[in-house]
């Protein structure tokens, strides 16, 4: 990957990261790093570019993250059928769904042409702006449909490339991008949890490509918000193709880029002697390695929510954590709203008995009082005021 | 999330264990449930890869497709669940009894089946293969047994029927077991029945270890990742040995590592559904639980009638008919709250806290009470209870008494503080009639905001606005078996 940032911060970065197993910056690794923004470790974990999917590996705290092989064969199939004979059937759906006239379409498969995948991605990146170049210019030789595009794009001071198994296409009309997803449409309806990543993946791609054109001198309007999005219909895997504008994601997505802290900052706010060298090194005793990556969260701090848990390889050692402080944001975020000021859920469960609160204590305290004492007063006569013997935390 | 489930949240995670939310049971849980454990292959979305079903923990039946991507084996382990579950589904049809409904004369089954499954994803998984198989042909060269297709009937309509709030046909046990017990977990870690289930009964040490180690287990009908890959090589190395044959005589015999493979999946989340099925029935019934019982057996009845007659029913609503479920969803929930806060002293809670709802002591009563409505006195008693809790209600507020929730309403007149931070609240009862049962001096009452009595009236317009009407018709429902999984 190229680094556009100075050697030594390089240098101090490949410090960080030691032996533990690197993770380039994918679209899904930034929608996973969106999601936890606001914590110091990850922003670290995606500045030193450590896959913390895999850095508690051989410990308690190892996350299973794993796709289903049946869920990943299910994708490759699909992916090639929709780009089986020069992509036929995706120029019949550009045909029947968009009314493109696509008789004379010229077609490229950018991940079939460079089938060395580690050498790939940077010829593929400069194909794909040459190809980009070409339609701006209204070159009659230009390709309407390429599969496999790579998009470059500056995350925090690295530069890191985008596999899109999109496919940018351009009929005289505006350039769409779109996206290859396996999951059903079911008498016109998706998975809306499924739905809604796909579309912001492509909303990612939209957005690096209008910076493209910008950047070669086109108007950056000529590329659609248009979404395009290829799924297999009803049970089989006959593809249908759906249409979503997603401007408001764009715009999401630039301010989600704009909002990646500078990687060189991160590399000179952490101590110099930061690492992950022994916690990533799965020949340690698992204890010794979580005792050091405690050491790195006391230094620099996390910020443990529970969603982290989806997208984290780091969540179930912050939960611990989190649960050994007491911290509320392990019942939820909802649940620290309702705490403010309140300090540990051990507190909150003894101002709910009636203990005296503090100053800042004083706002939410007569709330949970009565709470605990309403509670405490419906279940008196009852067998089940209480199903539990006091566990010591 | 509202103050009393943080309060409780917070005590749970300080005793080490769950904690009880409500007083009562408010679903009916019957005797002889139909358990139904399902388990998908992979992310094939309408693909059921194995299944335990049954009415007792010991009557476990068991079915494994093989590979289910295959229609004929597919439908082949479908068949025999079908078989089985019609049976028991249909079954309480036969016996009916009458009941008047606006003057009509009509009939309903005198009781009703009931599915219990692990979560809510499973009762989607229910919804997909119903659709899956309620539109098949039933002529033509790839016919479908009829039993398929009145299975996916059924299927349709308990997970359009579970929408519904209060239904009792089917009991997601998440649902239920999260709605009846605090925990100090997260709303996300709340979704697994075993992390759940693991901080009702731990053993000694604080529940959030016991969780941690549950939650690792797949509970169905999504598979974990490494399960799949460990199954990955067995369907592998069963297709290569049937070679394309999906008849039972050389399928069956092949089936066994597969078998092995998901008897111990499924085989732990039975044992852990009955356990919290069976934990859940030991509290008491809440009293309002037969009302929607009754609406459930006339569903029930319906949809029975309608699948034996005409069958059909569309898959994308209508803008009228999307109208008229959103009147009765949001109906049944504002029913189901009401019902639950009066049956359960714990459920009126977060109303008390909110200040929808005030409780007390009753220190006065004039029965005697009267005012000037239009041209003459009229009788309207007045009580005044003493509340340990400021009450921020304004004058002119309804409220309904708890225990006659469907009777006349009480107009809150006068809100004073007391010395010791509670309040003095006086309610106009809104009617003169002596049959309205009234609270007792050094009685202790609750009047919240709560109604099980009005009948909402709904009418809509002879055709749909401009801006509701689809600019093409609603589709009519097709068969999905248009291809293969695999081509």
């Amino acid at each position: 990957m190229k680094v556009n940032i100075s050697p030594d911060v390089e240098k101090r970065l490949a410090e960080i990261r030691a032996d533990a197993a690197p993770r380039s910056p994918t679209v899904r690794v930034l929608a996973a790093y969106a999601n936890h923004a606001d914590c110091n470790l990850a922003a670290l974990g995606f500045a030193a570019r450590v896959d913390f999917d895999k850095l508690l590996e051989g410990t308690p705290y190892q996350v299973q993250f794993g796709q289903s092989p049946f869920a990943f064969s299910r994708g490759i199939a699909f992916e090639r059928m929709v780009s089986a004979r020069d992509y036929a059937e995706t120029l019949n759906l550009l045909r029947t769904t968009m009314g493109f006239k696509i008789e004379d379409a010229r077609t490229q498969d950018l991940r079939a042409k460079y089938q060395s995948q580690r050498l790939s991605m940077g010829l593929r990146a400069n194909e794909t702006r040459e190809i980009i170049r070409q339609i701006l210019l209204g070159r009659p030789t230009s390709y309407n449909l390429v599969g496999g595009a790579v998009l470059e794009a500056n995350i925090g001071g690295i530069s890191a490339r985008f596999e899109a198994d999109a496919l940018a296409a351009r009929f005289g009309g505006p350039i769409h991008a779109g996206e290859v997803k396996s999951f059903p449409v079911v008498d016109g309806r998706a998975d809306p949890d499924k739905l809604s990543a796909a579309l912001d993946q492509v909303s990612i791609y939209i957005l690096l490509m209008r910076r493209l054109v910008d950047e070669l001198g086109g108007d950056p309007d000529l590329v659609s918000r248009i979404a395009l999005l290829i799924t297999p219909t009803n049970v089989g895997l006959k593809p249908t193709m759906s249409q979503k504008d997603v401007g408001t994601r764009v715009a999401r997505s630039e301010r989600l880029l704009a909002s990646v802290p500078d990687v060189t900052d991160i590399a000179r706010s952490v101590p110099s002697s930061l690492t992950f060298n022994v916690v990533a090194d799965q020949r340690a005793d698992p204890g010794r390695r979580a005792d050091e990556l405690h050491k790195i969260a006391d230094s620099i701090g996390t910020s443990y929510t529970p969603t982290c848990l989806s997208t984290c390889g780091n969540a179930f050692f912050c939960r611990e954590r989190a649960f050994r402080s007491g911290s509320p944001c392990l019942t939820g975020p909802q649940s620290s709203r309702l705490l403010p000021g309140i300090s540990s859920l051990n507190r909150a469960a003894a101002l709910s008995g009636g203990a005296p609160p503090a100053l800042n204590e004083a706002p939410v305290a007569p709330l949970l009082a009565r709470a605990g004492r309403l509670y405490d007063a419906a279940t008196k006569n009852s067998r089940f005021k209480s199903s539990s013997q006091k566990v010591a935390v | 999330m509202k103050q009393l489930d943080v309060t409780l949240a917070a005590r749970s995670f300080v005793e080490g264990r769950a904690i009880r939310t409500t007083l009562f049971r408010h679903r009916r849980l019957g005797d002889e449930p139909l358990m139904l454990v399902l388990w998908q292959l992979g992310a094939e979305p309408f693909s059921l890869a194995a299944a335990s079903f049954g009415r007792s923990p010991r009557d476990q039946n068991f079915v494994v497709a093989g590979d289910p991507r295959n229609r004929d084996l597919a439908f082949a382990a479908l068949l025999k669940m079908a078989t089985w579950f019609n049976g028991h589904f249909e079954a309480p049809s036969a016996d009916r009894e009458e009941f008047e409904h606006w003057g009509q004369i009509l009939t309903r089954s005198r009781s009703a089946p009931q599915i219990v499954v692990a979560n809510g994803s499973t009762i989607e998984m229910l919804g997909r293969l119903g659709r899956r198989l309620a539109y098949l042909r039933t002529d033509g060269p790839k016919a479908a047994p009829l039993e398929l297709v009145r299975f996916g009937r059924h299927l349709l309509f308990l997970s359009s029927h579970a929408r519904m709030p209060g239904q009792q046909i089917v009991i997601a046990l998440t649902e239920l077991v999260g709605s009846n017990w605090a925990t100090g977990q997260s709303p996300e870690e709340r979704l697994s029945l075993a992390a759940l289930n693991a901080y009702i009964s731990p053993s000694k040490s604080h529940a959030f270890y016991e969780a941690m180690k549950s939650e690792r287990y797949a509970i169905g009908p999504v598979p974990s990742g490494e399960d799949d890959e460990n199954l990955e090589p067995l369907v592998e190395a069963f297709n290569q040995r049937r070679s394309g044959d999906v008849s039972a005589k050389v399928v069956a015999p092949l089936l066994k590592p597969i078998e092995d493979h998901y008897r111990r999946l499924v085989g732990r989340t039975w044992r852990l559904a009955w356990d919290c099925y069976e934990r859940e029935t030991k509290w008491p019934e809440a009293p309002s639980v037969g009302r929607r019982w009754d609406l459930d057996r006339e569903a029930y009845t319906q949809h029975i009638d309608w699948t034996m007659g005409i069958g059909r029913r569309r898959t994308r609503q209508t803008p009228r008919q999307a109208a008229i479920l959103l009147r009765r969803l949001e109906e049944a929930k504002a029913t189901l709250e009401a019902e639950e806060a009066c049956d359960d002293a714990l459920r009126m809670i977060p109303y008390l806290l909110d200040g929808k709802a005030i409780q007390g002591r009753v220190i006065q009563l004039d029965l005697n009470n009267r005012e000037l409505a239009n041209t003459r006195m009229v009788r309207r008693p007045l009580v005044v209870i003493s509340s340990p809790d400021p009450c921020l209600m304004p004058c002119g507020k309804e409220l309904w008494w708890s225990v006659n929730p469907d009777g006349k309403s009480y107009e809150v007149t006068q809100v004073r503080a007391d010395e010791d931070g509670g309040s003095i609240v006086t309610l106009k009862l809104t009617t003169s009639s002596k049959s309205t049962p009234m609270p007792r001096v050094g009685q202790e009452v609750c009047f919240s905001i709560h109604t099980t009595g009005t009948v909402r009236f709904f009418k809509l317009p002879p055709t749909e606005p401009w801006t509701h009407r689809p600019e093409a018709p609603v589709a009519e429902p097709v068969a999905l078996e248009d291809s293969e999984i695999r081509s």
